[in-house]
């Protein structure tokens, strides 16, 4: 089985973590003691800088290690930071990004049709997973909600929620499950017992992605979890790498 | 960067241990308002306690803590009745009825079905060095019944600072600071090292990556205890948690389940597997 991590981070802390995870060699060795494969990666500065520079230092330093994919964030490419869309998806295909996050209250957009329509076409168009953590907010409007009208505004966005629970947001988001087929939940905090067998069983194991949370939360909680938890090996192959394998093989940039 | 362990593999191959059992020593009973539960009922908690090696677990009843305290601990004395083996309980008060508590206080060490108190100051908005709180505080030091106490940083109700307050006017009552004053780290560990009485117990707190650590290296493994609040959270996550920390596996068993035999055995209520 090979266990892909879909929300790792790496670089100088944005917020106070006890262990943070300094350098991509550090962050293998921590998935060489967990057994996983490989993962997707932020760089945790990503938050309090700029995406302009970020993006491709964080590209340029992961750059040697294959194991670690780089995550970028997206800004509206009205402000031209970015060039034209031409030329950023050119620019993720050169630093071998396939995935992309958003958090616009830090860097302060509106994550919609107006703010970012050009952006969210082009990654249906490619097949593009957008990670939206949950506690980010966009115009008035966060967690859930915000997921929601993202998917109700763009349908066929391949939307990836980070960090859903600990309480256990079911009631909050199964309607999103039954509503949006291109709704993923990672399940890096989703420590509610059963929740993964439940999802699994009403849902499908394709609905649900692993990741760490790591340096912030614990490595060993969501991987213990999902390896044991009370569905086919089949459905933990899938949601422990190969649900975020496809996605990323699916990309067409 | 430590090595995987023996017991990291075993679990990680088998889901549990055989040499090494788990009590959790955080656990609850019955539906709560806020979540949903897959698995609410005894029978289903067993499930999981059986696919993690939870041998024993000690809950409060929410209907107890947040509803109604008679009927609530009643049914919580029923599951455990059903599930000798498997449950015991921890008497849920509410300060904010204390009439009720004052009666309910009577006998209650004579119901072997608990074996402890809880407390959940911030749901009740009171705090835990309140005169309300004073008749069971008395009474679980004097009939050596452990209290857990739902602790949280920063809370006017039960921050670390105030548990050690209480420590200070009961030195006897043994205290388990639930989710280990959550944020406030270095205070509840300061608390757990001044007083031999109060212990950490990990529910929600293991998430946070390097807390295992820091209060295993800082407290000493001795004061430091597995929970989970199941039905809420799945044993393997809290297991993983603890596993996946860069600490021994003499650590891990003191955490899993020695601290949790010694405290019940001196309180009276000797495990037995």
């Amino acid at each position: 089985m090979t266990i892909i991590d879909a929300n790792a981070s790496f670089g100088a802390v944005y917020t106070p973590t006890l262990a943070p995870c300094r350098t991509p060699e550090e962050l293998i060795a921590a998935l060489d003691r967990a057994g996983v494969d490989r993962a997707l990666v932020a760089a945790d500065a990503i938050r309090g800088g700029c995406p302009s520079e970020m993006n491709v230092r964080a590209a340029l330093e992961l750059a040697p290690h294959a194991r670690l994919m780089p995550v970028w964030a997206i800004l509206p490419l009205e402000t031209g930071e970015f060039g034209t869309r031409t030329e950023f998806l050119d620019s993720m295909k050169r630093y071998g990004v396939r995935a992309l996050a958003a958090y616009p209250s830090k860097h302060r957009y509106l994550l919609d049709r107006v703010g970012c329509g050009e952006l969210l076409d082009a990654m249906v168009e490619c097949r593009i997973p957008l990670l939206l953590p949950l506690e980010e907010s966009s115009g008035g409007v966060g967690g859930w909600a915000l997921a929601e009208k993202l998917l109700s505004e763009t349908p066929g966005l391949r939307l990836i929620v980070l960090g859903t629970g600990p309480w256990g947001d079911d009631r909050l988001f199964r309607p999103l499950l039954r509503s949006f087929p291109t709704l993923t939940v990672e399940v890096s905090r989703y420590e509610l017992d059963g929740g993964i067998a439940a999802l699994c069983g009403k849902y499908g194991a394709e609905r649900l992605v692993y990741g760490s949370g790591y340096p912030h939360w614990a490595m060993g909680g969501a991987l213990l979890t999902a390896l044991h938890a009370d569905i086919p090996e089949a459905d933990k192959g899938l949601i422990l790498g190969g649900n975020i394998a496809r996605m990323l093989d699916e990309v067409t940039i | 960067m430590s090595h995987p362990t023996p017991l990291m593999e075993e679990f990680r191959r088998l889901g549990k241990s055989v040499s090494c059992p788990i009590i959790d020593m955080h656990g609850h009973f019955g539906p709560f308002n806020g979540i949903f539960f897959p698995n609410v009922t005894a029978e289903q908690m067993v499930g999981s306690m059986d696919r993690a090696g939870v041998r024993l677990i000690v809950c409060s009843s929410h209907e107890a803590l947040l509803v109604n305290s008679d009927t609530g601990n009643a049914r919580m004395a029923d599951v455990v009745r059903r599930f000798p083996d498997r449950f015991r309980a921890y008497w849920s008060v509410n300060p904010n009825e204390p009439d009720v508590l004052l009666r309910q206080l009577d006998g209650l060490a004579e119901r072997k079905e608990f074996v402890g108190i809880k407390f959940l100051s911030d749901y009740h908005r009171y705090p835990i060095t309140g005169d309300a709180y004073v008749p069971a505080l008395k009474y679980a030091q004097e009939h050596r019944m452990p209290v857990l106490m739902h602790t949280w940083g920063g809370s006017k109700f039960d921050g670390p600072e105030l548990v050690g307050e209480v420590a200070d006017r009961y030195p006897d009552l043994v205290i388990l600071m639930g989710h280990s004053g959550y944020g406030e780290w270095d205070v509840s560990i300061s608390v757990a090292r001044k007083h031999p009485n109060v212990y950490l117990e990990l529910t929600a707190a293991y998430a946070v990556n390097g807390v295992v650590e820091k209060l295993v290296n800082k407290a000493g493994s001795e004061k430091v205890l597995f929970g989970t609040d199941l039905p809420w959270f799945d044993p393997h996550y809290a297991a993983g948690c603890i596993l996946y920390a860069h600490i021994s596996d003499d650590d891990r068993h003191n955490i899993f389940h020695r601290n949790a035999e010694r405290i019940l055995g001196q309180c009276g209520n000797p495990v037995r597997f």
